[in-house]
């Protein structure tokens, strides 16, 4: 189970790249890459040498290293298919934090170069996360509240397809609250944007310029990997699988998970990044769909 | 309870007034030893039976307050080579009258205290407010440190006579915390002492005004 | 309790002779005895706390004495073992750490006095602790701010310094009034007048309800000032930054958390009602939120660890809150959660914060200067204390694998046990609760990257800073001490909690305790290996993808041809965002901008930022100002002659018994 879920994360997680470009090509008017680009620009990257700047210490090593490694662990607390690897009570927080550790890790690499425009990244990175904290929490608590339970195999679990008939409310924000952590969590438009060209408006992009070859591969593997991750939260939400074999329960899953891939295209497609003053607003409306959910549900 | 302590009360009653009469520094150091001596005899007085223990405590305080101190007073008088003569604030009569209205006051006090049996009718408390109140004076009104070390002396002595109630309640307690007391005021005043003495080249402590924050 | 007598009998012996040394002119062999007499003390008191964790019967003594409130009574019980374990752990690193600190001091404070006072202020805490009687207890607490007090003014050449301390004096007696008069509130009337706890106990059970309440009230000021709960937090930045570090460490990590302490043990005597929790709860969210929002905006390395002092204070106070509300309510999981996962924390912190004043101080050694801005670089030159600070740091921002993550979880899952149990707005509020934590974590995260991001990684910003090196080792092993603690604490918090499983149930009470941690905290504790062995497969895998030794460029520049230190980000850069546009205006920092507008040629101006604790600026400051303003008019009194003031002290003396004596004739 633990195989299945951690090759599903890190194998197929890529994919989804591929589909959010080629949904964005088709929306520009372009035929797009190949689906499989990402996994060639992988390979591509493992297989380079790497560049490290002179002022790099252990710190800009471990940024990929950890950031790669807390989205694979993170993949083990998660349901996909069936019920996730390792599920105990109260390890959502250890889901929450384990994702933190990464972005811990990626911020101080970035900060280790001692490269202006990558403290900039890394100070947003770091401001927007801390804002997009509490909607996390809070969305989980409202999915904790209808399951009793505290293990996100519990809350993500067969019952949430009855919930929808009875407190439809609460879990449509609760979907709006993930999905807006979903984009902010992985540097999507409106948050971030993932394909500027301009070092002064990236965010994640630009706390990884100094990274290369393996280390940068790391960093695209992670990133795709948490996108795999968030985007199962999100995945399990809109297409509860109530009961069902293993089979059908990981085509829903994937099924919705590309889905959830395509909606990133749109929403990238259509619209545009926000102004930085502006992001923080959309993370706090978020945290208060959230909270407003949590008070719907507790009432 | 006996009666032989009046006696030895009136004796220090007296002996508060000549300290706030006197003119010469060495009277009222003389003085305040004479007074240290009466308080060793009034603490073998009051009880009313012999101890080794009240004879240990009045010898040390005989040793202390009538010997040590003034000794030491007066070998602090003869180093710093100051006028052997008080200078008052307040004239000699006018604290002399003080003295007695204040006397005459504690006299009257007593009598309102709800007091233990065995001591009503005793001067022990009026001669204690009276010789506290000497001790105030003395430290108010005299300008030398010298005199305001005898002051606070006096002060400790009236404060000694107040613990002699206590006396048979919790011996051990009153003479510790007399002594003590005793032992720190002496400390305070001799580092005051020094610290004058080689700041100010002088014992008068009108010159502490230069401390006062502005 | 042997043990303890003789530890606390070497400590004191230690200082003295210490100080005698001292004395005779060998500061050396004064400071070698201070040092290895709390080393050894430390050791010798950590035996009995051992063995009262693992579950020995509570000991008491008595030593008679003839002071009129009765003999002095100690005692150990598992709350106290549970205090003293990091008491002597970091007591004894502290010193051995001190020793190498100070050896280098300028100024004019003697570093051997200081160990000798490090030692009575180790001694005083320990009687904390271990006493069982309000005099005994008030007594060693004041001893305790005196040898503080004594220590954090070590540097009194500087005016900030001697400030500090001034601040950290006056608070300090503030909380001892209300001490004072919290034990004689609760002094049984008409009994023998004992003051032994446990006699107190039986007093606060004959309180009327009103009376109770004023008692509480005290309780929590008086201890509060000294856990510096917010509001009443301001004396620990400032007493914090101004002590030498090992100091600093001491003080953040148990002498702040005696006042959490004393709060338990008032909770004891008193069995507050389960309202006070919502009270706490609300002290706690506030605290640890303005606690780590003004952390983020210290230019001052230590002030930062202070500021998230106040903030642990509050996290500690979350859980404290919560048991007692929880309790109260039919929440026996819950309490027991909360009050364990305080507990924790504050094993946890003691452990963190003192790690990082440590790095600090060495930090502090080598550039000189607490100013973030003016470090930099310095991981590539202090690897080891570099590496430690890292990890503190993310310790400290609540990151698992190490120990700060498990603290939180228990809080987490108390906190999620209430929001999922109970009905209506507890249920909501206590989910509200869980995000606020969520938002703390992620402040701290924002705080401690940019301390350890700044302070650390990228060029160094000064030339004091190029140049620093690792401390010395005496300076170094117990900071790796620490680590391991940090460490170890994170891969078998299971272990951890059992240890302190005693002192949570004896604060539960019988009826209530669980028996047993909960699972979760050994599989976060399995976790935590786990990610440990991910990451060294990874950072083994990148090592063999990378082929050979990597290729060494400067750091990519965006274009520009010479890039300076001085282009990197800055600290105050780095809260930029979050604290210019998104706090209130009376939480920002305030700014001294030069006006330019005018003249054709402006002239030089300087544009700086200051952050003054709000909580100062807005209370106490026009507190006290309008407080001075109506005392300056019997400013006459204060003639600086001694006559005077003996007059006063005479006129006191005659209006007392004059009024004695009036009420005596009026009433006969």
């Amino acid at each position: 189970m633990s195989a299945l879920n951690l090759a599903a994360a890190l194998l197929l997680s890529p994919f989804l790249l591929g589909v959010i470009t080629r949904v964005k090509a088709r929306f520009a008017g372009r035929r797009g890459a190949p689906l499989l680009q990402p996994y060639h620009d992988l390979l591509k990257l493992f297989r380079k040498g790497s560049v490290f700047s002179r002022t790099t210490t252990w710190v800009f090593r471990a940024g990929p290293v950890v950031g790669l490694g807390t989205a694979a662990l993170a993949a083990l607390l998660v349901p996909m298919g069936g019920r996730a690897a390792f599920a105990f009570e109260g390890d959502v927080f250890l889901f929450a934090y384990l994702l933190a550790l990464g972005r811990f890790f990626t911020i101080a690499a970035a900060m280790d170069t001692g490269s202006a425009f990558e403290g900039m990244g890394a100070a947003r990175e770091a401001t927007w996360s801390a804002l997009a904290e509490p909607a996390l929490f809070l969305s989980l608590l409202v999915l904790a509240r209808f399951s009793g339970s505290l293990s996100l195999s519990d809350m993500l679990g067969p019952g949430l397809a009855a919930q929808w008939k009875t407190s439809g409310a609460s879990l449509v924000l609760v979907v709006a609250a993930l999905f807006v952590v979903l984009l902010a969590e992985n540097s999507r438009i409106p948050v971030d944007d993932p394909t500027t060209h301009l070092e002064l408006t990236m965010i994640h992009e630009v706390m990884v310029l100094d990274h290369g070859g393996p280390a940068l591969g790391m960093i695209l593997s992670g990133a795709a990997a948490k996108l795999f991750v968030l985007g199962a939260l999100v995945a399990h939400l809109v297409a509860p699988i109530g009961a069902g074999g293993l089979l059908l329960g990981w085509a829903v899953f994937l099924g919705a998970q590309l889905a959830i891939a395509v909606a990133i295209g749109v929403v990238e497609s259509v619209m545009a990044r926000l102004r930085l003053a502006q992001v923080p607003s959309l993370l706090v409306a978020a945290c208060l769909l959230s909270a407003f959910a949590v008070v719907l549900v507790a009432r | 309870m006996s009666r032989a302590a009046d006696p030895l009360l009136v004796v220090i009653l007296l002996l508060n007034f000549a300290l706030l009469g006197t003119s010469r520094l060495r009277t009222v150091i003389n003085g305040t030893a004479a007074q240290g001596a009466a308080l060793g005899a009034l603490l073998i007085a009051v009880p009313g039976e012999l101890s080794w223990h009240t004879l240990l405590i009045a010898a040390v305080t005989v040793g202390l307050k009538a010997v040590l101190i003034p000794g030491m007073l007066n070998r602090a008088m003869r180093d710093a080579a100051i006028r052997r003569e008080v200078e008052p604030l307040v004239g000699f009569i006018p604290s002399l009258l003080l003295g007695g209205v204040g006397t005459g006051a504690a006299l009257l006090f007593a009598r309102t205290l709800p007091l233990a049996p065995q001591h009503v009718g005793s001067l022990l408390v009026s001669a204690s407010l009276s010789t506290v109140l000497t001790g105030f004076l003395l430290l108010t009104t005299r300008r030398k440190a010298i005199t305001q070390v005898t002051g606070y002396l006096v002060l400790e002595n009236g404060v000694f006579i107040m613990g002699m109630l206590l006396v048979e309640a919790m011996p051990f307690l009153v003479e510790l915390g007399a002594l003590l007391d005793l032992l720190v005021a002496i400390f305070v005043m001799g580092i005051i002492i020094n610290h004058i003495n080689r700041e100010f080249s002088s014992l008068d402590t009108a010159r502490l005004t230069a401390l006062k924050e502005e | 309790m042997l043990l303890l007598s003789l530890c606390l009998l070497l400590l004191l012996g230690s200082a003295a002779l210490a100080l005698a040394l001292a004395a005779a002119r060998s500061p050396a062999a004064a400071q070698v005895t201070a040092t290895a007499g709390a080393v050894i003390a430390c050791a010798l008191g950590f035996v009995p706390v051992v063995r009262s964790l693992a579950g020995a019967p509570p000991e008491s003594m008595e030593l008679p004495w003839a002071a009129p409130l009765g003999p002095i009574h100690l005692g150990l019980d598992p709350l106290s073992a549970f205090f003293l374990a990091p008491l002597l752990v970091l007591g004894a690193l502290a010193a051995v750490y001190g020793r190498a600190y100070l050896a280098h001091a300028r100024g004019p404070g003697s570093p051997a006095i200081a160990g000798a006072t490090l030692n009575a202020l180790l001694a005083s805490m320990v009687v904390v602790v271990v006493a069982r009687g309000a005099l005994v207890f008030l007594v060693a607490w004041e001893a305790m701010t005196l040898t503080s007090y004594l220590l954090v003014v070590f540097d009194h050449h500087e005016e900030d310094v001697r400030r500090a301390g001034w601040v950290y004096l006056i608070a300090a007696h503030v909380g001892v009034a209300c001490l004072l008069a919290f034990f004689l509130m609760l002094e049984p009337s008409g009994g023998a007048g004992g003051l032994d706890f446990d006699q107190l106990a039986a007093g606060a059970r004959t309180l009327a309800p009103g009376a109770l309440f004023t008692a509480t009230l005290l309780a929590g000021i008086g201890f509060g000032v000294k856990a510096g709960v917010v509001p009443l937090h301001v004396w620990l930045p400032e007493a914090h930054a101004a002590a030498p570090s090992h100091v600093s460490a001491l003080m953040s990590g148990v002498l702040v958390k005696l006042g959490l302490y004393g709060l338990l043990r008032a909770g004891l005597l008193l069995q507050p009602p389960s309202a006070w929790g919502h009270a706490l709860l609300a002290l706690g969210v506030g605290g640890a939120l303005l606690g780590i929002l003004l952390a983020l905006q210290q230019r001052d390395l230590k002030r930062v660890l202070a500021y998230s002092t106040v903030e642990n204070v509050g996290i500690v106070l979350i859980g404290l809150g919560l048991c007692t509300w929880a309790r109260g309510h039919g929440h026996p999981e819950a309490a027991a959660l909360a009050l364990a996962g305080a507990l924790l924390h504050v094993w946890n912190h003691a452990a963190m914060k003192g790690l990082m004043f440590l790095c600090a101080g060495g930090v502090v050694h080598q550039v000189g200067t607490r100013d973030l801005e003016k470090m930099g670089g310095l991981l590539r030159r202090m690897p080891a204390t570099g590496m430690m600070a890292l990890l503190g740091a993310a310790a400290l921002s609540a990151l698992p694998p190490l120990n700060g993550f498990t603290g939180e979880l228990l809080l987490y899952l108390g906190l999620g046990k209430v929001a999922l149990a109970a009905p209506g707005w507890t249920g909501a509020a206590a989910a509200l609760g869980i995000g606020a934590l969520a938002l703390v974590g992620g402040l701290a995260a924002l705080t401690f990257l940019r301390l350890a991001g700044i302070a650390f990684l990228g060029e160094p910003r000064s030339a004091e800073a190029s140049r620093a090196t690792e401390p010395s080792n005496w300076m170094t092993w117990p900071m790796v001490a620490l680590t391991a603690a940090l460490v170890l604490g994170g891969i078998g918090p299971g272990t951890v909690a059992r240890a302190l499983w005693p002192a949570a149930a004896q604060v539960l009470g019988p009826e209530l305790a669980t028996a047993e941690p909960p699972a979760g905290l050994h599989a976060v504790g399995g976790a935590a290996l786990a990610i440990w062995l991910t990451v060294a497969l990874l950072w083994l895998l990148l090592r063999v993808l990378a082929r050979g030794a990597p290729q060494l460029v400067g750091t990519w520049d965006c274009g520009y041809a010479e890039p300076t230190p001085r282009m990197q980000y800055t600290a105050r850069s780095f809260s930029e965002h979050l604290l210019s546009r998104l706090l209130p205006p009376w939480l920002r920092p305030s700014t001294h901008r030069p006006s330019l507008a005018g003249r054709p040629f402006p002239a030089p101006a300087r544009f700086s930022t200051e952050s003054e604790d709000p909580v100062t600026r807005r209370a106490y400051r026009p507190f006290l100002a309008s407080g001075a303003e109506r005392v300056s008019r019997i400013r006459w009194m204060q003639q600086g002659l001694l006559p005077v003031y003996v007059v006063y002290i005479l006129a006191t003396v005659v209006l007392a018994l004059g009024w004695l004596s009036i009420r005596q004739w009026i009433q006969p």
